[in-house]
């Protein structure tokens, strides 16, 4: 049976219906259309920035000409509203009109190439412009023509000053200007092509020549066709759209942001790369920059560029995560719908087919917990009016959780009598019995406490950790395929039992297991450079997180799951340490780690390295976010050194 | 009417034949073989020149040390310089040239050194080229053979390239590529893929399967997304079990991912490379006629897995410039065991690629 969680299915989905059908418009809303009101979306260069599966290609295939205009044709359509409303909001869309032409450019290989011919920079810089800007007509007028439009209701609308460049890019007819791009295209890719270079003689002179459509182009017009009641041409702004431009060339990639962030360039331009298309210094500093608008999350925009990033940096954080839950609860309703084993039975709703209700551990377990809580009050000769105390807080937090399960409240009563033993004077030999100190410290229970109880019940007794939607969004790390991922296998296993007719509804323990299996399965297959090293360094800081996290006394609350260097040390890592800030960078880059840099704790600024979704699932560590171990970097090294 | 292949006729040999013809023909007086392979890790590197060694007063040899950064694993290491050493004592002559598969920033630039490499040496004297393929990358063996050729061809030289590989197909289950995370077409192996006026065309992508490599498939079908796919799968083979195995393995790419449907499954004679290349000719021959009207139809090779199906593959992409995507290695996962034994069963296959009889 066909999984469309497993296939990132709006990659794959050619016609704009069924894209639209499966398509969430919310990245868009949230990243985008901010900087739609003021026009910083299309007069400016705008680059786009994220992890692999961050969802940055269907972003821009959002974007796309035939998408706005299936999506106006049937804008009566209830499930097209919010993505309508979205991309008004983005004005892509004006008065039920598209607004923008866009095309997606992939710089593939052949684009890298030619910065290893042997010629200057600035001849590599213009054949790379040339073969973008020959793609990127070719691009805009098939868009036209995919969503129907007849050649000859195009018109070109030139920049005032560049009516005397309209011939050097054979703008006279929309045919022309398709005949001189392709020549110009293909003139370039056979030079590509060569397995040995040619040479600099043999590259003829009109292809060294300009060829600047960027320069020219100001606008698209299109006739109003005689079904419109506007009789308006219609004005399309174009766009065009470089994406993974991570595989260019570092220097070729600098050269071809400054020619874009040019303000001759009418075009609108884009730039979607991953974020290890910086150098790690670039990086860390990208995604430790402060917020300049507290609302506008992963953003600095320049007056020239507007950077955007589609991961939470910043104090934004926990904002985002509400927001990426809001993001995969959409994606995953509208990859449900396509599954005819749900659909047919009205089920649209993930959320609703992943249980919350916990499993409590079997009583042969919860005897063996009860005897120790029994010889741990006896060990530590506690009185039993303390006990009574003791077990008195807890109860007193049982209204305010909403209910406690019998096995976490022993497990609360646990740690309060560990806390207990820290906070009073150390006894000796001559220990009083009747004595009953009261510890230096009140002590307490809350919600990080209670998470504590369920961590230690976790590892202890095998109790269901990690189950809900809420978990599966938050171990998606922000990643809508690293979400997707997870979420294939809990799909799978529901329509497994629908199928069956059995009862749908997937139960904690269930739930926990298949996640835990999955994470497993994808670090193991983790292909990425460094991966190893990035490997080593995510075991060893988890193995630390999960130590301290299971410490009798839980005094790192509901646990750790990130390792903290001084932000002092951190901020000469990228000079000083470049081996170590390689690692450090792929595995930011591939969502195994995450910076969150200036923490402040303990009069201290703190960088903490927390760990993705995938390596907290597998190592059974906590998702809340915030509790740490304090480290150095010298013990990173040590970490990542292959022993 | 269906153009006409251009290895239609063609001399292939294997096991016991291959050493007969390397006695009685590379052997014979007046001819002056050179051999080019790889001196990695990979225990079938020394086969082919041990066997020439054996048959042949002498030869010249060419071997090709590939580097990858961060490709440390000590024992492999230790196991290409010996290998290495070995093979520079077999031929009479030799040279040993490193070739760096990636630059600096992480781009696969192999293809295009190897090729300079290649173009940069005079084939005049040389009657006969073997390629080894045993010990080779193919994103470094698929553009040698091609510049080979084209520099043969534009020299005008009759000279005869044969292609080689020590055939082991449990051997290139055990390697497992680990892949860089960028696909691309192989250099020198474009074809039409990047022109705006082939978009129209129908894309069928073939991809070989092997064992745990779903990140590459993976990676290669989002870079290709072909409208069809038809996965090859080795049958008749060694362990007949194995198309089933892979079947298994790949339920998830070929259900739901790939779409793909019971009846288009292509089965590839294990040991045959000119099994698989006509079957893609044919192959892409019948799509030719059934899309020729409406935007066309591209083949695109992805030849993982076993070396003697990646050389029908590579005179598929030869003959009719078929694009081939891939992902190039950044590193291998190999037990070490793996690499301390040859077994002996394997045998040596070979394709007389160009001279002859058989490309005429």
């Amino acid at each position: 049976m066909e999984n469309p969680f497993l296939k990132r299915a709006a990659e794959f989905l050619r016609d704009p219906e069924a894209f639209l059908a499966i398509v969430s418009p919310e990245p868009a809303r949230v990243h985008l259309a901010s900087y739609a009101a003021n026009g910083a979306l299309y007069d400016r260069l705008v680059q786009i920035r994220g992890t692999p599966g961050s969802g940055k290609t269907t972003l821009a295939r959002l974007f796309s000409y035939p998408t706005l205009t299936t999506l106006l044709r049937n804008k009566d359509l209830a499930s097209y509203g919010a993505v309508l409303k979205a991309l008004t909001e983005c004005r892509a869309i004006v008065d039920d009109r598209p607004a923008i032409l866009s095309c997606r450019l992939p710089m593939e290989t052949d684009y890298r190439i030619i910065w290893e011919f042997p010629y200057d920079d600035d001849l590599k810089l213009r054949l790379t412009i040339a073969l973008l800007q020959s793609r990127a007509v070719l691009g805009w007028i098939r868009a036209l023509r995919e969503s129907g439009v007849d050649g000859s209701s195009i018109r070109l609308l030139p920049r005032k000053d560049a009516v005397a460049a309209w011939a050097a890019i054979g703008a006279e007819s929309i045919d022309m200007l398709v005949a001189r791009a392709r020549t110009v295209e293909e003139r370039i890719y056979r030079l590509v092509g060569a397995l040995i270079t040619p040479r600099l003689e043999s590259i003829s002179q009109d292809l060294q020549e300009a060829y600047h459509p960027f320069d020219v182009i100001d606008a698209f017009l299109l006739a109003a066709e005689p079904s419109e009641s506007r009789l308006s041409e219609q004005v399309l702004r174009p766009l065009v759209i470089l994406d993974d431009a991570h595989v260019l060339h570092p220097t070729q990639l600098k050269r071809l942001q400054v020619w874009l962030a040019r303000r001759e360039v009418l075009v609108s331009r884009w730039i979607l790369s991953r974020i290890d298309v910086m150098h790690p210094n670039e990086m860390f500093a990208s995604v430790s920059a402060p917020e300049p608008q507290p609302e506008l999350p992963g953003i600095t925009s320049g007056r020239e560029t507007l950077d955007i990033m589609l991961q939470s940096t910043g104090k934004d954080r926990s904002k985002y995560r509400t927001r990426f839950r809001e993001i995969a609860r959409d994606i995953s309703n509208r990859y449900l719908r396509q599954m005819p084993v749900f659909n047919s039975r009205k089920l649209e709703s993930l959320a609703d087919l992943l249980e919350t209700k916990a499993q409590p551990i079997t009583e042969a377990k919860l005897n063996r917990l009860r005897e120790d809580v029994s010889r741990t009050c006896e060990n530590f000769r506690i009185t039993k009016s303390r006990f009574k105390e003791l077990t008195g807080l807890v109860e007193a937090y049982r209204p305010l959780a909403g209910g406690l399960e019998e096995d976490v409240r022993l497990a609360l009563v646990r740690i309060l009598m560990h806390r207990y033993m820290k906070r009073i004077p150390q006894q000796g030999v001559l220990y009083d019995e009747a004595a009953d100190p009261d510890p230096s410290r009140p002590l307490s229970v809350d919600a990080q406490l209670a998470d504590a109880a369920r961590l230690a019940l976790f590892h202890e007794f095998d109790r269901p950790y990690y189950y809900g939607m809420e978990v599966l969004c938050d171990c998606g790390s922000e990643n809508t395929e690293q979400f997707l991922h997870l979420a294939a296998c809990l799909v799978e296993a529901i329509s497994a039992r629908l199928i069956r007719g059995t009862n749908a509804s997937l139960d904690a323990r269930t739930q926990h297991k298949l996640l835990r299996e999955k994470a497993t399965e994808i670090m193991e297959r983790w292909e990425f450079p460094e991966r190893s090293a990035v490997a080593r360094l995510v075991g060893a800081i988890a193995a630390e997180c999960r130590r301290v996290s299971l410490l009798p006394n839980a005094w790192i609350g509901a646990g750790a799951n990130a390792y903290g260097i001084p932000q002092s040390e951190f901020e000469n890592l990228a000079a000083d340490q470049p081996a170590l800030a390689r690692v450090l960078h792929f595995g930011i880059s591939y969502n195994a780690l995450s910076l969150n840099p200036r923490y402040p704790c303990k009069n201290k600024e703190w960088c903490l390295l927390e760990l993705g979704g995938i390596p907290i699932l597998r190592y059974g560590l906590t998702l809340k976010r915030g509790g740490f171990i304090e480290g150095s970097v010298e013990e990173l090294k040590r970490m990542v050194a292959d022993k | 009417m269906s153009q006409r292949a251009r290895w239609d006729r063609c001399v292939s040999l294997r096991g016991v034949e291959v050493t007969e013809f390397a006695a009685n023909y590379l052997g014979a007086s007046g001819r002056h073989v050179v051999l080019i392979g790889g001196a990695g890790f990979d225990p079938r590197s020394t086969q082919i020149a041990e066997m020439l060694s054996r048959r042949l007063k002498d030869f010249k040899g060419m071997f090709i040390r590939e580097e990858r950064p961060g490709f440390r694993h000590a024992k492999l290491r230790t196991c290409a310089e010996t290998n290495a050493d070995r093979m520079g004592q077999l031929a009479t002559e030799s040279e040993v040239a490193e070739v760096s598969v990636f630059a600096a920033d992480g781009a696969v630039i192999g293809g295009r050194e190897v090729a300079k490499l290649v173009a940069s040496r005079l084939w005049d004297s040389v009657t006969d080229v073997i390629v080894d393929m045993s010990a080779l990358s193919k994103g470094i063996a698929f553009p040698l053979v091609r510049c080979l050729l084209e520099s043969l061809d534009h020299a005008q030289l009759p000279t005869n390239v044969h292609l080689m590989v020590y055939e082991d197909a449990q051997l290139d289950q055990n390697i497992v590529e680990i892949g860089c995370d960028r696909p691309s077409m192989m250099a020198g192996f474009e074809g039409a893929w990047g022109l705006d006026i082939s978009r129209d065309a129908t894309k069928l992508w073939l991809p070989q399967l092997i064992k745990r490599q779903h990140p590459i498939l993976d990676r290669l079908h989002r870079f290709l997304a072909p409208h069809d796919v038809c996965p090859i799968l080795p049958f008749p083979a060694e362990n007949p079990r194995m198309p089933d195995e892979l079947i298994e393995e790949y339920r998830n790419e070929l259900m739901s991912t790939w779409s793909v449907e019971p009846r288009d499954i292509v089965y590839a004679h294990e040991r045959d490379p000119l099994d698989l290349y006509r079957t893609i000719l044919r192959i892409d021959g019948t799509r030719q006629r059934v899309f020729g009207e409406v935007g066309g139809s591209m083949t695109l090779l992805s030849p993982l897995g076993s070396k003697v199906l990646a050389i029908g593959a590579l005179m598929a992409a030869l003959d009719r410039d078929f694009p081939v995507a891939y992902v190039e290695s950044i590193d291998y996962d190999v037990k070490p065991e793996t690499i301390e034994v040859v077994k002996t069963q394997g045998e040596i296959v070979h394709v007389w690629l160009r001279g002859g009889t058989s490309d005429q």
